[in-house]
């Protein structure tokens, strides 16, 4: 079933160009990983502890650049294909010349918000590792997070099909300001599930493209009254 | 053996036998308790439900026994609005009632011909189409029982349980929209609506979902003028079928749609799998009815194509068409001054072009109980393309091809009330009265469904409702008298309905698109 959500979605005019901004997160990630292992720059180990508190052995800016540079991949790879409602509302809703310019915009906003989100996220799981913190945790947290209702609340608001203007500043602020709401609300829905692969030190990407694929079909189901839920069970009304 | 649903005023202003049966079964209905698949409260609960309002109006309390969860998953709050499923799950669900009401009328010794009528509310042959006839209104039966086809909670546009529809609410411009699916993209919304999952509360209203069913759902439920200023059943989904009328009115629409593809050869129905299928697709709820027994009937739109088929079986008095074979390419061909001759040749076929924004206003609209004016701003290079696109047709040896279509899109609809309308006119001149100039009625705007769209956390996120209206015409005439080449083109909204909500209306962003053809 996740199978025909996803080629549905692909199916949409947004779909492939998304597709293939998440295939190009996906490569920046195995380039970073060829150059410093993601399972230590991610955590699951004190690797991204030295990083961060240089005095217990870090190895230097780069490494933080590599970290930026692997979260905005991340984010990338992970959050593309679930713009596919956004893009397609900024591409219907805006002049035909400015265009790539509202998805440049709302893309800029939007990848900024994750990035930062996942830089933190990073820091906090390497963090959380050191005191001995696992992948099972981190589920059992992320299984907490989803069954509250802030968590549906967040989710629900990743649907907002804001007005926006059509010409001038109005219309840039209006897309950048869509972004960036849309990157809180979807670090609101994710976070807690973007964490556990961090802590997956074999099979990262796997679990990776697991949480992806939860998160799109997820993505694809209509908002949902605001109350405690059985978590990940996407399907209940 | 197919049966005739028959046009509920030819029947008679009388207790005639079919509506003196289909009283006498709504009865039966109603006695039966919510639990039971075949009750009225059930059957009008698969339409929607909201437990509040029930109660409010009396038909269940705080100590009525639901039925099970599982099954009011799988029934309940099914209606499919603001999607091209929203014509043939209707037509599914009116036959399931049908069957019902017959089935309780031959058990009581009536006849097993009985078919829904239908309300024909733009006959124009008839003076008294747009009102109700004796058997909905009347306060009691001919044997001084209470009459259960008429209810207090049917108020009428002005508010004081009067029905009868002003005639403009009921355009039926709708038959004239080739493609059956439209698409979201700012253009047509198809005759029949745009494509979507299962949609019990989508963004975009299809044109005859639009117009004129919204409105007529609006006119008749509308709004009590007294304190506590109740909203009619009829105004909001979650409530409408509780309203013996809801059926009558759906019976029509059904009709409306044999009538449109029957008044054009080019009309036909979808023809792909996504719509045929329904929403079957991963974790999608399925249509479902019960038969008259109780147990439950799922079917697709596929199964709704044929009303002569096995599971259908009826047919209508009357398909003709009410336009009278009126064709919107040859309208415009008069209106842009062109010969018969220079017609396109070639058109139809449903497939919906992407459409084009051509300008928008520049902040929110908040509408209230007065007349409120917005200006869409224009976008030169793009008006540009339309009046080149005008023209075209025009100029010597000109390829056959019809020029853009132009729409007024009004995006997020959002209210706390289901109840009122607004009509929405097109560069009305400064100053003008709206009444004197019908020729620049874009189409009336109406707040069905718009509440449960509205809400934060419910199944639209909070995102309203969009209509879309064809104002091709107006633009036509705009650019045979030079004024289609302006900044801004002035919108007017003018409330319709006597009662309705005095604020908290707002439409996020009126905008203009344009569609090639």
């Amino acid at each position: 079933m996740p199978t025909a959500v996803v080629l549905a979605v692909m199916r949409q005019g947004a779909g492939l160009p998304l597709l293939l901004a998440s295939l190009t997160g996906w490569f920046i990630l195995a380039a970073v990983d060829r150059r410093y292992p993601l399972t230590e720059l991610c955590a699951a180990s004190i690797g991204l502890a030295r990083l961060w508190y240089p005095p217990i052995g870090g190895v230097g800016q780069p490494a933080l650049v590599l970290l930026v540079v692997a979260s905005f991949a991340m984010a990338l790879a992970m959050m593309a294909p679930l713009l596919t409602v956004q893009m397609t509302h900024l591409w219907i809703r805006s002049l035909a010349r400015r265009r790539p310019r509202a998805i440049v915009l709302f893309s800029l906003a939007y990848a900024a918000v994750w990035t930062a989100a996942m830089t933190l996220l990073a820091v906090a799981s390497a963090g959380l590792a050191v005191l001995g913190i696992g992948w099972v945790a981190s589920l059992a947290v992320a299984a907490l997070w989803h069954a509250t209702p802030a968590r549906q609340a967040s989710l629900n608001r990743c649907h907002r099909l804001p007005r926006l203007g059509a010409f001038g500043w109005l219309a840039d602020r209006d897309c950048l300001a869509y972004g960036f709401t849309s990157g809180l609300w979807c670090v609101g829905a994710c976070w807690a599930l973007m964490l556990v692969p961090m802590f997956v030190a074999n099979g990262h990407f796997l679990a990776m493209l697991a949480v992806m694929i939860f998160l799109l079909v997820e993505r694809q189901m209509p908002s949902r009254a605001v109350r405690w839920r059985m978590p990940f069970a996407i399907y209940s009304a | 053996m197919t049966v005739t649903r028959m046009n509920l005023w030819r029947l008679g202003n009388d207790w005639n036998p079919t509506m003196l049966w289909y009283a006498r079964a709504v009865r039966d209905l109603q006695t039966r308790p919510i639990t039971d698949a075949t009750s009225w409260t059930y059957l009008a609960a698969m339409h929607g439900f909201d437990q509040e309002l029930w109660q409010g109006y009396g038909y269940i309390d705080a100590t009525t026994s639901l039925p099970p969860a599982e099954a009011r998953r799988r029934d309940w709050d099914q209606c499919q609005h603001q999607s091209g499923y929203f014509l043939p799950w209707h037509r599914g669900y009116l036959a399931a009632f049908e069957a019902i009401v017959r089935a309780s009328i031959v058990k009581q010794g009536g006849p097993a011909t009985w078919a829904l009528p239908y309300w024909d509310y733009d006959e124009a042959s008839n003076p008294n189409a747009r009102t109700l006839p004796l058997a909905l209104t009347a306060p009691s039966l001919p044997d001084g029982t209470d009459n259960p086809l008429a209810t207090p909670f049917r108020y009428g546009d002005a508010g004081d349980g009067t029905v009868d529809i002003d005639p403009s609410q009921i355009r039926l411009d709708a038959l004239t929209e080739k493609a059956f699916l439209g698409s979201r993209s700012g253009g047509s919304p198809g005759f029949g609506g745009v494509p979507t999952g299962f949609s019990h509360s989508g963004g975009t209203n299809g044109m005859l979902e639009s117009e004129p069913h919204n409105n007529v759902h609006v006119e008749v439920g509308g709004q009590q003028a007294a304190p506590p200023q109740n909203v009619g059943l009829m105004s909001m989904p979650v409530t409408a079928a509780l309203d013996p009328v809801f059926w009558l009115h759906h019976a029509n629409i059904d009709r409306l749609w044999e009538v449109w593809l029957k008044r054009d050869p080019q009309h036909a129905n979808p023809t792909d799998a996504a719509w045929l299928n329904g929403p079957s697709g991963s974790g999608a709820r399925k249509f479902v009815m019960p038969d008259v027994a109780g147990n439950p009937v799922f079917y697709t739109p596929r199964d709704m194509l044929n009303t002569q088929a096995q599971n259908l079986n009826y047919v209508y008095e009357d398909t003709s068409d009410p336009l009278g074979g009126a064709q919107p390419l040859a309208q415009r061909a008069v209106t842009l001054g062109l010969a018969a001759a220079r017609l396109p040749a070639a058109v139809g076929g449903g497939v919906t072009q992407h459409a084009e924004l051509v300008g928008a206003n520049d902040a929110t609209v908040q509408l209230g109980a007065a007349p409120v004016d917005t200006r869409v701003r224009l976008d030169r290079p793009t008006t540009a393309r339309v009046i080149q696109s005008l023209r075209s047709l025009a100029a010597p040896g000109a390829a056959a091809r019809e020029p853009d279509r132009v729409y007024l899109n009004l995006e997020n609809i959002r209210s706390e009330s289901g109840s009122g309308s607004y009509s929405v006119y097109v560069a009305l001149p400064e100053g003008a009265n709206p009444a004197e100039h019908p020729e620049n009625l874009a189409g009336t705007l109406s707040l069905f469904g718009v509440r449960r769209a509205t809400l934060a956390d419910g199944p639209q996120a909070g995102n309203g409702l969009t209509t879309v209206f064809d104002i091709t015409n107006i633009v036509d005439r705009l650019h045979m008298s030079q004024a289609l080449d302006v900044e801004h083109l002035p919108v007017r909204f003018v409330p319709g309905a006597k009662t309705g909500p005095q604020q908290g209306v707002t439409v996020g962003r009126v905008s203009i698109y344009r569609q090639a053809q």
